[in-house]
């Protein structure tokens, strides 16, 4: 990029910063921002448990703050071209020698620079809040070390290999088409898919006295770590007031006689069972085998294991403090795409038409995880074979066929951009890895903004900016 | 003998050009141009004169790349309205300062003239210039959300400046300003022209026009009524007048006598007068010389930055 390129998008970002310190609105937010954090580090109760409130804390405080700087961000992007062309002030700037692309850009990094700073107030604002909170409770030494072990923390979620049932699904598929029992309609592929899911679900079911394996592959740079623990979600779906108990095992291999790890588990109710395990244990391994022998029907009940939930490896990586500045910066990211959204759609809508356009988008954005799961070929299968048996299903119509193509279209331009739950992520404790920062940024910064800057600027370039009077 | 001196290449050449506005629809909504050719020579302070709603706006805005011609072609400084670089040699005033309220003056300055990519140094030495002629030193650091529309105007001016423009389009320049300021900014057009610098000026108010234009075309519905120069349009050819010092009643007779038998017919006689314009300005001037101190926001005689250079020193763009 050229010297006097960066230069003009310099002074556009400057004007952009100017605006918004003398209209009031990023004192403001500057000020709402920390009161919101601090008010609900402060005041929320949470499930009544230290680690509880902690968590609930963060995850709602970081969730709040997300919101009012998006709803500003957008608000800010989708007034600030369409509003400095009703106003005229973008006149004088086009009769300067600078081209469209760096007046968006000038606004766009303006922005970016604001979410920023804003961003890095709202990071010490919430690790003072969460360190006053901690230290003013009179929490026992005990229960602060389990605080900054298991939310203070950034650690690596390992999950198990998905269970192979390929070989069962082939032999159950004959058998089926040997007996006639496959619905005409029905494809070879659906009623994989189908008993693929049925057999999952099957093995994820846990009786008295059965047991569940789990394998895991564990990475190299893993295996010297210190600090291991493993979760285990206790789930039982009966409603009797039964224990739940059972024998947690590892081995270094299915086969393995000796366990490298065992322990005893006696819970009163459904939990999240989480055991810290002896750094040795890990060491030089490359696969493990995890075993929870369910106990006998007096002492336990039927659990179930949802499928690459319910077992964790969790391996200390990260401080809360680098796990918070990359959750921040993923967040800044998003921001950043909003922002983009906001001064791309003002570039070809007046205000407030373009906040109209810019919050639809939005919503099929969030939207489209729904749609996924209800375009999913698996999910009509099942939902066939729950119907009636012998009603002939409608082929589909032209709206169907259209909306449908509508939906795999949106599916393909919105899914990219989801990053996981970072919030329920970084409230567990959960690492949000250089990885997850990285993708983030080529995902959203790069390339979602890109996206939107050419489309903003070439319309831009286009469109007149001065209308009859 | 006819001199052989070449014609000079216009600075702004307008051919046929026609703009319709469009609704949604696409369908036409107003014709503001209509078949409009013109051309401006460098130098020349180029007036477009009209009512409102003539075309004269439109024109500019197409000059400036702001709308786009709905047919004909437009050519400023030798290249399309919307290349970047030729923008570099231009300066606009708009009918209304649309500047940046939360900005100040001297900020506002700063900010344009770093879109021209002119250096810290030199930016800060053209401000102070600048503010220094269009009188808003004492307001330079004030808001601009502040101002009197003729304090906006006057910063307008001097955004119009920054960049030391070849061609410098003035829509409406003195709409919103005191006589006093009307009298300085077309004493600074004038010097401006006197610099080499082109000026296209837009303005209804005809006073303005006949004051400082050497070329005037006059629109009405977007067309051209009249062009030429301004002595030409103006000029009464089957009559003149003479002006001699007061006399006496006799012989004023006298010569009366004389002009009857020779003209055939009764001479008219008057006393010139000043027109109001001239008359305000020698109040405020004595005015000026007995106040201690002027509270209006005319501060400043009509002078002009040194950075705005003579033509001769004036750099060739490169496009």
């Amino acid at each position: 990029m050229k010297t006097n390129t960066i230069k003009k998008i310099t002074a556009i970002a400057a004007l952009t910063i100017k605006q918004a310190v003398r209209s009031k609105t990023l004192p403001i937010l500057a000020v709402i921002l920390p009161a919101v954090i601090i008010l609900i580090v402060l005041t929320i109760k949470g499930d009544g448990s230290a680690t509880g409130q902690i968590r609930m804390a963060i995850k709602y405080s970081l969730g709040i703050m997300w919101l009012i700087m998006g709803i500003a961000t957008l608000s800010a992007g989708c007034a600030s071209i369409a509003r400095e062309i009703e106003d005229k002030q973008l006149r004088l700037i086009a009769v300067k020698p600078v081209h469209k692309y760096e007046i968006w850009l000038g606004r766009w990094f303006g922005w970016l620079a604001i979410n920023a700073g804003l961003l890095i107030i709202c990071g010490l604002t919430l690790t003072a809040a969460v360190h006053y909170k901690v230290n003013s409770q009179n929490l026992s030494a005990t229960a602060k070390e389990k605080l900054h072990n298991t939310i203070l923390i950034g650690r690596l979620r390992i999950t198990p290999t998905p269970d192979n049932v390929d070989h069962e699904v082939d032999v159950l598929l004959k058998r089926l088409k040997a007996s006639g029992k496959i619905p005409t309609d029905t494809t070879d592929e659906e009623e994989c898919n189908l008993l693929h899911k049925k057999l999952i679900a099957a093995k994820s079911i846990v009786a008295p006295n059965a047991e569940k394996k789990w394998t895991m592959t564990i990475p190299k740079a893993v295996s010297q770590e210190k600090n291991v623990s493993l979760k285990l979600e206790l789930h039982s779906p009966t409603r009797n007031e039964k224990p739940i108990s059972g024998t947690l095992t590892i081995s270094a291999n299915k086969s393995a006689a000796e366990p490298l790890f065992k322990t005893e588990i006696n819970q009163k109710y459904n939990t999240i069972y989480i055991v810290d395990i002896p750094s040795a244990t890990l060491a030089n391994k490359e696969n493990i085998t995890i075993t929870f022998k369910n106990g006998s029907p007096d002492k336990s009940k039927t659990l179930v294991f949802t499928p690459g939930k319910s077992v964790e490896l969790l391996i200390t990586k990260s401080s809360f403090t680098a796990n918070l500045i990359r959750t921040m910066l993923i967040i800044l990211c998003y921001l950043a795409v909003l922002s983009a959204l906001g001064i791309t759609t003002s570039a070809i809508f007046y205000f407030p038409v373009a906040s109209f356009i810019a919050i639809a988008v939005i919503m099929a954005g969030i939207t489209t995880q729904y749609f996924v799961f209800a375009s999913d070929p698996a999910h009509k299968v099942e939902h066939h074979h729950h119907g009636h048996e012998h009603e002939q299903p409608k082929p589909p119509g032209i709206t169907e066929k259209t909306g449908e193509l509508i939906l795999n279209k949106l599916i393909i331009v919105f899914e990219p951009a989801r990053q996981g739950n970072i919030l329920q992520d970084i409230s567990s404790g959960i690492l949000i890895s250089w990885h997850d920062t990285g993708r983030a940024i080529v995902i959203l910064l790069l390339l979602y903004s890109g996206i939107l800057g050419i489309i903003g600027s070439y319309i831009l370039s286009k469109r007149e900016l001065a209308a009859l009077n | 003998m006819k001199s052989l001196q070449p014609t000079p290449t216009p600075i702004v050449q307008i051919n046929t050009l026609t703009k319709i506005f469009r609704d949604f629809w696409h369908r036409p909504k107003a014709r503001a141009v209509n078949n409009l050719s013109l051309n401006i020579y460098p130098g020349e302070i180029f007036g477009l004169l009209g009512p409102n709603g003539s075309g004269k706006s439109t024109t500019i805005k197409i000059l400036l790349g702001l709308l786009h011609p709905s047919s004909g072609t437009v050519t400023v400084l030798g290249s399309k309205p919307q290349n970047v670089i030729t923008k570099n040699e231009i300066g606009y005033l708009p009918e209304e300062s649309h500047l940046y309220k939360h900005l100040t003056a001297r900020e506002s300055l700063d900010f344009y003239g770093k879109l021209f990519d002119i250096n810290k140094e030199e930016r800060r030495k053209r401000t102070d210039e600048l503010l220094d002629m269009v009188g808003l030193t004492h307001a330079a650091d004030r808001m601009i959300g502040e101002f009197s529309k003729g304090m906006a105007r006057r910063i307008g001016l001097a955004q119009a400046l920054i960049n030391d423009p070849k061609l410098i389009i003035l829509d409406e320049p003195t709409s919103g300003l005191d006589p006093i300021g009307c009298r300085q900014v077309k004493d600074l057009i004038i010097a401006l022209a006197k610099r080499g610098k082109t000026i296209l000026l837009s303005s209804h108010l005809l006073a303005d026009v006949e004051d400082v234009c050497d070329q005037v075309t006059i629109l009405f519905n977007g067309s051209i009524r009249a062009s030429g120069s301004v002595t030409q349009l103006l000029e009464k050819r089957d009559s003149i007048r003479l002006t001699i010092p007061t006399l006496s009643p006799e012989k004023l007779k006298e010569v009366l006598n004389v002009i009857r038998k020779k003209i055939g017919s009764e001479p008219e006689i008057d006393h010139p007068s000043l027109n109001l314009e001239q008359f305000f300005l020698q109040v405020v001037a004595k005015a000026n010389e007995t106040e201690a101190e002027n509270m209006s926001g005319a501060a400043s005689d009509t002078k002009v930055a040194a950075f705005l250079k003579t033509e001769n020193q004036q750099p060739k763009i490169n496009n």
